[in-house]
């Protein structure tokens, strides 16, 4: 592995920002950092990049150990939250100054320059005040200063964060694009899940100073390990249950149990694998309390032994029921239903 | 923290001692000599000066001019301000800069100006005489109150149309359109959205704008002549020409005593105005000119503008490179026409002048003193905008922060009468040092100069460093890099504040430059009370030479000044 994080402790007072994370990265390889606001992410890119220094945990870049390196030793580069473009440069000298510091030719420097300037669309651009730049633009002017060098690691804390929704997807999509032409190892910070998952190769949840769940986009999605996960990524039929006689018992009821489950467990009832069309193997009955119109799909909140549950189902589906309708949900047990880790 | 603690208090040393000295013991010397003769109580010095009949007529005077030029002056700003406010159009820039410049121009300049409008010898009184044959100047504008009027005016709409339009323009124009919508028209939301959301930034700025004028003293002396006095005049005329000290300071406490009143209502004021409720980048707030009405009221609003606000300017420049009539000379007779007469003139030294050395030599002199000026301010100013910029809300700053600003709040006239009381006797005897001038200019300077490298000191901000850092810089290279270019612009913007400052001030320098060095704006003020048209021609010209320097320095904080990024 390039990249290893082992066992990482971070607190500043009586705030605990990280507190023993770990995780690798591959070469080659995007990973993302999610997790809300306040769970450690930007403390960790602090740390990895040497401008922060870890209270106790092992930072290791090739197996080489990076505790006590400084900064502008490391070789790696960091694209910030608010972009920290140099106000005195205009935009061909704030992406030249990596290249100066590590003593490039000028003529190389012009070189590279433009060429970086092109790769994010910003090719006449150089001589432009960076006080006169967009939102968008200034990203696209941090991010080829952060490219500019060829840095072994990229981090980039929330790059696309303070942008409106369509600029942002269009420019997650060239992100990802200039990422994966350039082969580069990159370290992705976001509170934003579709964008996390849009660009990794692995995602890296966050909670609390620790790694939730690791692992791909998929298997994150698809196999959430845990309540906080699942919740996170917006599905919240979560429920204590008891496993008797290869029945969960729960508050909706009891439900059909999986083989290795036993004892006091967390149920998570996904809310996107699931029918109307009365193919069973087994159904659910409740009452429809709304009904909301999302594009592709549509969101039900259905009440089940006065528990209110969602479920997304394609808008294609024809008769839906309205609310106050009863309805009946057909589900296989073995993938719809769920046990996290408590 | 603790070792952080003791550079701040370390930092703000060398500014505290140059405060107490030069700025607190004058002022308690004044207060001091105002009490002295007091022996029915501290307070019947003053009760005397105000029920005497001539201190009277001063302080009524004082209060009724600034009236009456706030009101005019809101008069034409106001309109300025929604045109600004609510409108793009072409050339609005320029028009926004143009206004800008006599916010900035010297008094002198200011009274030479009109002058060379509409004085006896100006452009309007010489061609009216012209035209209509006449043998005297119809016009009899300087020595009057209108003049002062049209003066105060001219200096003071650009606050106004800054502060009222930079406000407005960030105004949400929907919950205009939000009151229309639940059934207002057009008048009613004026009344019941627009004014009550403008009311607290329209009395700010008439506040400030009467503080100005109360405290006006150039403009009050020259075109308004022996007949008008305010308080800052009479301190002026107790002083120098009846050596009335003890009165003087008397009515100099009484005029900080005012002064401080309406600057703490300022203050106020202004806090509520710098949160306004809901702040719209201007894009979303201005429409082009589409009616016809909009048009003709966007163009008599220029053109108003620009008549009170340029021309006299122009006039100035204009005449002092003009020549009416065969005026006699050294070098022999001048003819009517364009001419460099009266600037060959300033480097000439004539027998029967008052001055011991040609005009130039005040140029000499003001320059000595702004590079005085300039160091002064900048090596007091540095220490505490470093000390303020650190932490803003540690208690030493948040004490000592207002306290910086108490120069800005005493009239300059004050700040010389003060000198000359405690300065003038051992131990502190500065009566002959050159450094006198400059000591009292970097007083003026001084909050400018805090005021303007505060912000840029803390634009520097932590993840500047840190990507320089993570871009390879080594620290060496990133105090390089970062902080000293980013310091130094700040420096240059600082240093201009006060040179131009120090070049242009007449309050203090009229109280304490010695006739053997004038400098430019006493030179300035002789020539212009001296008859004839040749020491006019040269008044002008030194005066068009003080302008160029005040408009290059504007010039020079307008592009140094860095923009803080994603500004509205």
């Amino acid at each position: 592995m390039l990249l290893s994080i082992a066992n990482v402790h971070k607190s500043y007072g009586h705030i605990h920002a990280l507190r023993g994370i770990s995780f690798e990265v591959a070469e080659g390889e995007i990973v993302t950092l999610l997790g809300p606001s306040g769970c450690g992410k930007s403390t960790l890119l602090g740390v990895i990049a040497g401008l922060e220094e870890p209270d106790i945990g092992d930072i290791y870049w090739d197996d080489r150990d990076l505790r006590g390196l400084p900064p502008h030793k490391r070789g790696f580069g960091l694209m910030f939250q608010d972009y920290a473009l140099f106000p005195h440069k205009n935009v061909q000298e704030n992406v030249a100054f990596g290249l100066l510091m590590s003593k490039w030719h000028q003529r190389e420097i012009t070189e590279r320059v433009d060429e970086v300037l092109e790769l994010v669309g910003l090719a006449e651009y150089g001589n432009r005040a960076v006080a006169t730049l967009s939102g968008g633009e200034q990203q696209r002017v941090a991010l080829a200063r952060s490219l500019a060098p060829g840095p072994d690691l990229l981090m980039l804390d929330e790059p696309l964060g303070s942008l409106d929704r369509t600029l942002r997807e269009r420019l997650m999509a060239e992100l990802r694009s200039i990422l994966r032409q350039m082969e580069q190892t990159a370290l992705y910070v976001t509170h934003d899940q579709e964008e996390a998952f849009a660009l990794a190769d692995r995602v890296v949840v966050m909670n609390q100073g620790r790694a939730a769940q690791i692992g791909t986009p998929q298997a994150v999605y698809q196999k959430p390990a845990n309540a906080f996960v699942a919740n996170f990524l917006g599905m919240s039929n979560i429920f204590q249950g008891k496993v008797q006689d290869g029945l969960i018992r729960s508050p909706i009821g009891d439900l059909p149990a999986p083989d290795e489950a036993e004892g006091t467990i967390m149920l998570l009832i996904r809310p996107d694998i699931i029918r109307l069309d009365g193919s069973g193997p087994k159904q659910l009955q409740g009452r429809v309390l709304s009904r909301s119109f999302r594009g592709s799909l549509c969101r039900l909140e259905v009440e089940i032994q006065s528990h209110s549950l969602t479920f997304d189902l394609p808008s294609s589906v024809t008769n839906l029921p309205r609310p106050g309708e009863s309805i009946v949900l057909d589900y296989d047990p073995t993938e719809t239903l769920q046990i996290l880790a408590q | 923290m603790q070792n952080k603690r003791s550079v701040t208090v370390l930092l703000w040393c060398a500014p505290l001692i140059f405060l107490a000295i030069f700025y607190f013991y004058p002022l308690g010397s004044i207060l001091k000599l105002s009490l002295a003769r007091s022996e029915a109580g501290a307070l019947a010095p003053f009760v005397e000066a105000i029920t005497s009949p001539s201190v009277h007529r001063v302080l009524g005077f004082t209060i009724w001019q600034a009236f009456l030029s706030t009101i005019l002056t809101l008069l034409l700003g106001l309109p300025g301000a929604y045109l600004l406010a609510r409108f793009d159009f072409r050339g609005k820039t320029l028009l926004r800069a143009l206004t800008g410049v006599p916010f900035v121009m010297p008094t002198l300049v200011v009274a030479a100006s009109f002058n060379a409008l509409l004085g006896p010898h100006g452009w309007i009184n010489v061609g009216l005489m012209e035209v209509f044959n006449l043998p005297e100047p119809p016009i009899q504008f300087l020595n009057s109150l209108p003049a002062i009027l049209v003066a105060h005016v001219f200096y003071n709409t650009t606050i106004v149309l800054r502060m009222v339009g930079d406000f407005w323009s960030h105004l949400d124009p929907r919950l205009g359109k939000a009151a229309q919508v639940l059934g207002a028209n057009r008048w009613q939301v004026l009344k019941n959205v627009t004014i009550p959301l403008l009311t607290p930034v329209i009395t700010a700025a008439a506040l400030l704008v009467f503080i100005f004028d109360f405290t006006s003293f150039g403009v009050i002396l020259i075109l308004g002549g022996p007949h008008f006095a305010t308080l800052e005049v009479e301190i002026f005329y107790q002083t120098i020409s009846l050596f009335n000290l003890p009165l003087a300071a008397v009515l100099s406490v009484l005029q900080l005593g005012c002064t401080l009143v309406m600057t703490i209502l300022y203050t106020r004021l202004s806090a509520k105005t710098s949160r306004p409720i809901s702040l719209q980048s201007s894009r979303h707030t201005q429409g082009r000119l589409l009616t016809w009405q909009q048009r003709i009221f966007a163009f008599g609003v220029i053109a108003l503008l620009l008549i009170i606000l340029i021309t006299p300017l122009l006039a100035l420049a204009g005449r002092s490179v003009t020549s009416f009539g065969v005026i006699d000379t050294r070098e022999g007779s001048l003819a009517p026409g364009l001419t460099l007469a009266f600037y060959r003139e300033l480097s000439i030294n004539r027998q029967e002048s008052l001055f011991y050395a040609p005009p130039t030599t005040a140029i000499g002199i003001s320059l000595t003193y702004a590079a005085a000026t300039v160091v002064l301010a900048l090596i007091l100013g540095l220490p505490a905008a470093w000390a303020l910029a650190q932490d803003r809300t540690s208690r030493l700053n948040r004490v000592l922060d207002p306290l910086l600003m108490l120069p800005l709040g005493t009239s300059a006239v004050t700040l010389g009468l003060g000198f000359i009381i405690a300065l003038a006797h051992p131990p502190l005897d500065l009566r002959t040092s050159p450094l006198l001038v400059p000591i009292a200019h970097t007083l003026v300077a001084f909050p400018f100069v805090v005021r303007s490298l505060t912000p840029a000191l803390q634009s520097i901000q932590p993840s500047l460093r840190h990507a320089a850092a993570v871009l390879g810089a080594s620290p060496r290279q990133v105090l390089r890099h970062i902080d000293l270019p980013l310091v130094g612009r700040a420096l240059l913007v600082a240093a201009t504040f006060a040179f131009t400052i120090s070049i242009g001030e007449f309050g203090a320098t009229s109280l304490l430059s010695r006739p053997e060095y004038p400098t430019v704006p006493m030179a300035i003020y002789r020539l212009l009370s001296r008859p004839g048209v040749l020491n006019y021609g040269q008044a002008l010209a030194l005066s068009t030479i003080l302008m160029v320097f005040a408009i290059s320095g504007m010039l020079a904080i307008e592009r140094f000044r860095i923009a803080d990024v994603g500004e509205f």
